[in-house]
């Protein structure tokens, strides 16, 4: 966490290099805090009513589809907000499938489709937080209050409402944080928040200064969500016996309603994205379109991936075994790597290339060490440190749980037949943790290969990965270049996950 | 004057095709306290669901203060308009609401609430804790409150679902007879479910015993006070449901039934009888007897005379000649050996 915020103030007593952009007007920052705070609202509410409902539908009602459309209801979430902000920007421009369709005039961009997209993108999660606290209502409780004379209406208001209202602010602030840090959406879609407007601008003198902004946006949601989180730990102990089961059917209109919502929902945020990435792989494949090439973005983005989860890993298991040994400093140093990990990626980025750029200025370093540091650069060292820094919190939440699950009895047993330590590590430890780690492997894998504004940033020259490619390709309106990079980085995400079920 | 507040008239019903509760029939009336008896998983708590309407029974009907409320699986009241109070067994108290809000919630806006909720909290002994968080409450508290709660809409009739199962054994017995009290006091007619035999004929006017005979469905095996069933037993399985016994099978057809209290032990060396173990139960010494038809528990009582060894002879003396007829199980057994 160090890292990026010494990089960051090292920006502000830099020197000016050769072209250096136009200085930053204040009006500027401020507008881009403004449209943050606004686009973060926006989603937000949208998000949290979208995903309270759809939660509802799953655990509350029964329908024809009703469990199968609400697990399809959680895809949107496996295809990156860039790649579903591209696909519908193409989509909603005048004369295309869904433009024709709407009657849309001008460009698909700007903040009211950043809010759209990002929806898409943030619903699913507010509906697992939702669904979890629904399912977290005891039957008994529910029944308690039928038999003292409450309907379905002042059940909702009186019971499901306040068990609901911790997870509602917690969706909140977690979408919000979501928000405030994408890059890869707004950029695509070109709405001038502060990442966006971080990243135009990290060559010039006063760009600390929007990278201060993100960071007092941040921060405050970063120590809210702490603090929910202490509530909901308390909260936790309230309410116990078996779950709430009952399902209501739908009939009607209100079911017409449900579907129509379905629709909607999955189709712009599973349907439309698929099928647009194959029709523009199609069209280029029909039209004769000339395709860059494929595999090194590929073989980049796997290397990047297994390097960066292998890092990821590794960083994780010390705080991990810290705080899995003593209970006092394990508060600390949970918060120190949440607080890491939510640092936006642009930010982490920004700050880590003003350091690296810090070290190459001063030549008694580069005189000195120069290969060294020609190695740590093209090396791709720093990259990974980066990613460390943005996902080393999935490592952490996967691995301690593992490492708490270690039976210190079976660790006593195998000291007193005289097993040395490494024994107990390759023999106890490692076979206990086996899951955890392949848990957080597998999370940091598909992290870092969706992974874009660090990448982008701090990628070594002719580094490109996947998610890389599918950038430059919309930038270039490149979209069957766009489709082949999407397919492939979906079919990647896609496999890593089957496999890992698979071995599970 | 005694009036019938609960009646189930050939309840039965069936899960995934599978019967598990069949032609059940029973009353409660005013001031009554019923008890349902049975070993877990004999489908008790399914019966008081059915009552809440919390289930709808295959077949059969209910009938809550002259009103039918559910017949042949068609449910005619819903669980919000049958005016039951039910007591849980994990209590089941809002956790977001205080004592108070929780007593208050089925009478809400109603004119004299408040009153209602003070004279309640008086009832069971909490007036100065209406602010409180339930988490904070002690469990027999929290119980407290929820009868309160179950009580406070003054409901037809008041079902318990295993209440004092969460309780510790200290606090049990206080409980029953303080919530037997409560119930006299509001005229209540009720139905409790339990498996504790204790808890049943201590606290019951009347126990109806709900088990399967013959791993078939659930049946009433024998509805009755609790003197009627502890001491003449329609059946071995009602025996053996309320209360320690012993049975002997001298192949005549049909089981001596005995209860420890119904036999004493005497030493002798010429006796047939011999103790296989002895086990102190305060005040009395329970001994386990080997007589050539099968074993018997006595409980001998502490003063009368030293407690006899384990491998020591000795004569029994019964008491009792009572007999219920052999379980259909135990005969099926017989057949096979023979």
């Amino acid at each position: 966490m160090t890292l990026p915020i010494a990089g960051i103030l090292l920006s502000a007593t830099q020197v000016p290099g050769l072209v250096e952009p136009p200085p930053l007007s204040l009006g500027r920052i401020l507008s881009a805090v403004i449209q943050t705070v606004l686009l973060a609202a926006a989603v937000a509410c949208g998000a949290l009513c979208l995903g309270t409902w759809l939660a509802w539908l799953a655990e509350k009602s029964v329908y024809p589809g009703s469990a199968f459309l609400a697990k399809l209801g959680l895809l949107p979430m496996a295809i990156p907000s860039y790649l579903l902000a591209t696909i519908l920007r193409e989509q909603f421009a005048p004369k295309s499938f869904l433009g024709s369709l709407f009657g849309t005039h001008g460009a698909f961009t700007g903040m009211g489709a950043a809010i759209i997209v990002l929806t898409l993108a943030c619903t699913p999660y507010v509906q697992i937080l939702a669904s979890a606290a629904l399912r977290s209502v005891p039957e008994a409780e529910e029944e308690a209050a039928r038999s003292l004379g409450a309907k379905r209406w002042a059940r909702f208001l009186r019971l499901t409402i306040p068990r609901l209202r911790p997870t509602w602010a917690f969706s909140m602030i977690l979408v919000s944080l979501y928000v405030v840090s994408d890059f890869g959406a707004v950029s695509v879609l070109d709405c001038r928040v502060l990442t966006w407007e971080l990243y135009n601008s990290r060559g010039a003198r006063d760009a600390y200064q929007i990278a201060l902004g993100i960071l007092v946006c941040v921060l405050p949601l970063l120590a809210a969500i702490r603090m929910i989180q202490g509530a909901e730990i308390s909260e936790a102990h309230h309410g116990s016996g078996r779950v709430s089961r009952s399902r209501s059917p739908l009939k009607g209109w209100s079911l017409s309603l449900v579907y129509l919502t379905h629709i909607v929902f999955i189709g712009l945020g599973v349907v439309v994205p698929i099928a647009t990435l194959l029709i523009w792989v199609l069209r280029g494949v029909y039209y004769g379109a000339e395709f860059a090439s494929v595999s090194d973005p590929m073989m980049m983005t796997a290397v990047y991936a297994f390097l960066g989860s292998a890092f990821i890993v590794l960083a994780s298991i010390m705080p991990a075994a810290m705080a899995s040994r003593s209970s006092s400093s394990a508060r600390w140093i949970e918060h120190g790597t949440y607080v890491t990990s939510s640092i936006p990626g642009v930010l982490i980025a920004f700050g880590i290339l003003n350091v690296l750029l810090f070290i190459k200025r001063n030549s008694f370093i580069a005189s000195s060490d120069s290969f060294a540091l020609k190695f740590l650069q093209d090396g791709g060292l720093f990259l990974l440190a980066a990613y460390v820094m943005r996902f080393l919190s999935q490592g952490y939440a996967a691995i301690r749980p593992a490492l708490i699950a270690v039976d210190q009895r079976q660790i006593d047993a195998a000291r007193s037949l005289g097993a040395k330590t490494a024994t107990r590590v390759a023999r106890i430890w490692l076979p206990s943790m086996a899951s955890g780690l392949t848990a957080a492997s597998i999370l940091a894998f598909i992290a870092v290969a969706k992974e874009l504004p660090i990448t982008l940033m701090l990628a070594p020259a002719g580094h490109q990965t996947l998610a890389y490619r599918i950038f430059d390709a919309q930038s270039e309106a490149s979209l069957p270049d766009v489709g082949l990079a999407g397919i492939l980085l979906l079919a990647i995400v896609a496999a890593v996950q089957f496999l890992a079920s698979r071995w599970r | 004057m005694e009036k019938i507040l609960l009646e189930l008239r050939s309840i039965s019903h069936s899960f995934g095709g599978s019967t598990v509760l069949e032609d059940l029939t029973l009353s409660v009336q005013t001031g009554e306290l019923v008890s349902i008896l049975g070993s877990s998983g004999s489908g008790k708590s399914t019966l008081l669901r059915s009552v809440a309407g919390f289930v709808t029974p295959t077949s059969g009907s209910i009938w809550l203060a002259g009103q039918n409320v559910v017949s042949d699986g068609e449910e005619r009241i819903s669980p919000e308009e049958r005016r039951v109070g039910m007591l849980f067994q994990d209590f089941a108290l809002f956790p977001h609401m205080t004592v108070f809000e929780n007593i208050e919630f089925g009478i809400r806006g109603q004119s004299g609430a408040e009153r209602r909720v003070d004279e309640l909290l008086e009832l069971i002994g909490l007036p100065q804790y209406g602010t409180r968080m339930p988490p904070s409450l002690s469990g027999g508290q929290q119980q407290r409150v929820a009868l309160a709660r179950a009580l406070a809409p003054r409901p037809t009739i008041l079902l318990l679902d295993e209440p004092f199962a969460n309780l510790d054994s200290s606090l049990r017995a206080d409980m029953g007879r303080e919530l037997v009290k409560i119930l006299k006091r509001e005229e209540l007619g009720s139905l409790l479910v339990t498996h504790d035999c204790d808890e049943a004929l201590g606290l019951s006017d009347r126990i109806a015993i709900l088990d399967t005979a013959d791993g078939g469905p659930s049946r009433f095996l024998q509805v009755g006070t609790p003197e009627m069933v502890y001491r003449n037993p329609a059946s071995a399985e009602v025996a053996a449901l309320t209360g320690r016994v012993s049975f002997l099978d001298d192949g005549s057809g049909s089981l001596r039934v005995i209860r420890p209290e119904e036999a004493e032990f005497s030493v002798s060396r010429s006796g047939v009888g011999r103790v296989l173990d002895r086990r102190y139960r305060g005040g009395v010494w329970e001994l386990m007897i080997q007589l050539p038809e099968g074993k018997v528990l006595v409980d001998q009582p502490e003063r009368s005379r030293d407690a006899p060894e384990i491998g020591s002879m000795g004569n029994l003396h019964l008491f009792t000649d009572r007999r219920v007829p052999v379980p259909q199980s135990v005969r099926e057994c017989r057949n096979e050996s023979h």
